[in-house]
């Protein structure tokens, strides 16, 4: 885990374990919301991409976990892949990230604790993510035994469930990433 | 002999990291880059915190040069003085030299 964040040019000091919690709180909080913002808008009708979209930006932004950016390594233990020609983006000057460096890719590896810590997030993050799953279904299962249970909700059963995956995308692609940020204790200086 | 061996953390082993760096005035850096480990995972090392592989064990007692049970051990290790010439640091003695500047 990287002890910066490297923000359009800006170097954020996130080496306390306070910080990290306060950005994870952040995150999810600006989730909530924009979900909130896109049930009232559209009822999630041709904008509930959004939130996936959303979820990657925050993985890339400050999460990590995937590709070069964010605090995490990148979980697949390896460095980025490098192409001989720029893409178009960054030809077009629309990137959004610090291109990648050109020297070794030691800095995106995981040592052996940080690959056990990687493996216990997933642990964790693999039972919420299970009942986030379950909870549809058990929905499902209600709306057809005792549908009055359900009525009181404001909803319609569809837009429940689509709602209730929702959540479960954004935590499949977040929170293995958001526990280690939450975990790790304060981080020390390298002398 | 418990005061000058702390409870190791969570991974129940007791080691001398601590003591070989500072003796060898090497930083957590150096050996990190020695053994191609994270500096955070020495520092995790040093209080116990993190029991290290087989693998990673033997690389640093290699690069400290040592066995590596003189490095990492499940029981509390003795004090070195104890160990070279058989016998503990009593507290006169202890006494002794931190007057020992005083008095010259």
């Amino acid at each position: 885990m990287k002890a910066e964040l490297n923000f359009f040019g800006k170097t954020l000091d996130m080496a306390p374990q306070r910080r990290r919690r306060t950005l994870v709180v952040l995150i999810y909080s600006a989730m909530a919301v924009l979900m909130v913002v896109l049930y009232l808008l559209t009822h999630w009708r041709g904008t509930g991409a959004y939130m996936f979209w959303a979820a990657m930006l925050a993985c890339r932004l400050f999460l990590g976990g995937y590709y070069t950016g964010g605090l995490v390594k990148p979980f697949n233990n390896k460095g980025p892949r490098r192409y001989d020609m720029p893409p178009p983006l960054l030809l077009l000057k629309l990137r959004i990230y610090q291109p990648v460096p050109s020297s070794d890719d030691s800095a995106y590896r995981n040592d052996e604790r940080e690959l056990h810590q990687r493996d216990h997030a997933h642990y964790l993050a693999y039972q919420a993510i299970g009942v986030s799953v379950i909870i549809p279904m058990f929905v499902a299962s209600m709306r057809v035994i005792r549908p009055a249970l359900l009525a009181w909700i404001p909803m319609n059963p569809d837009e429940i469930y689509y709602g209730l995956l929702l959540i479960a995308l954004t935590l499949f692609l977040t929170l293995p990433q958001s526990i280690l940020l939450w975990t790790e204790p304060d981080m020390e200086t390298s002398a | 002999m418990q005061q000058n061996n702390p409870p190791p953390g969570e991974s129940g082993l007791y080691n001398r990291i601590a003591v070989l760096r500072a003796e060898r005035n090497i930083s957590r850096q150096d050996l990190a880059d020695a053994v191609g480990v994270n500096y955070q995972t020495i520092g995790f090392l040093e209080r116990g915190d993190y029991g290290p592989s087989l693998k990673l064990a033997f690389q640093i007692a290699a690069y400290f040069a040592l066995p590596v049970e003189a490095i990492f051990s499940t029981e509390p290790f003795q004090p070195l003085s104890q160990q070279v010439y058989g016998t503990a640091p009593t507290s006169s003695a202890t006494n002794q030299t931190r007057s020992t500047p005083h008095e010259s």
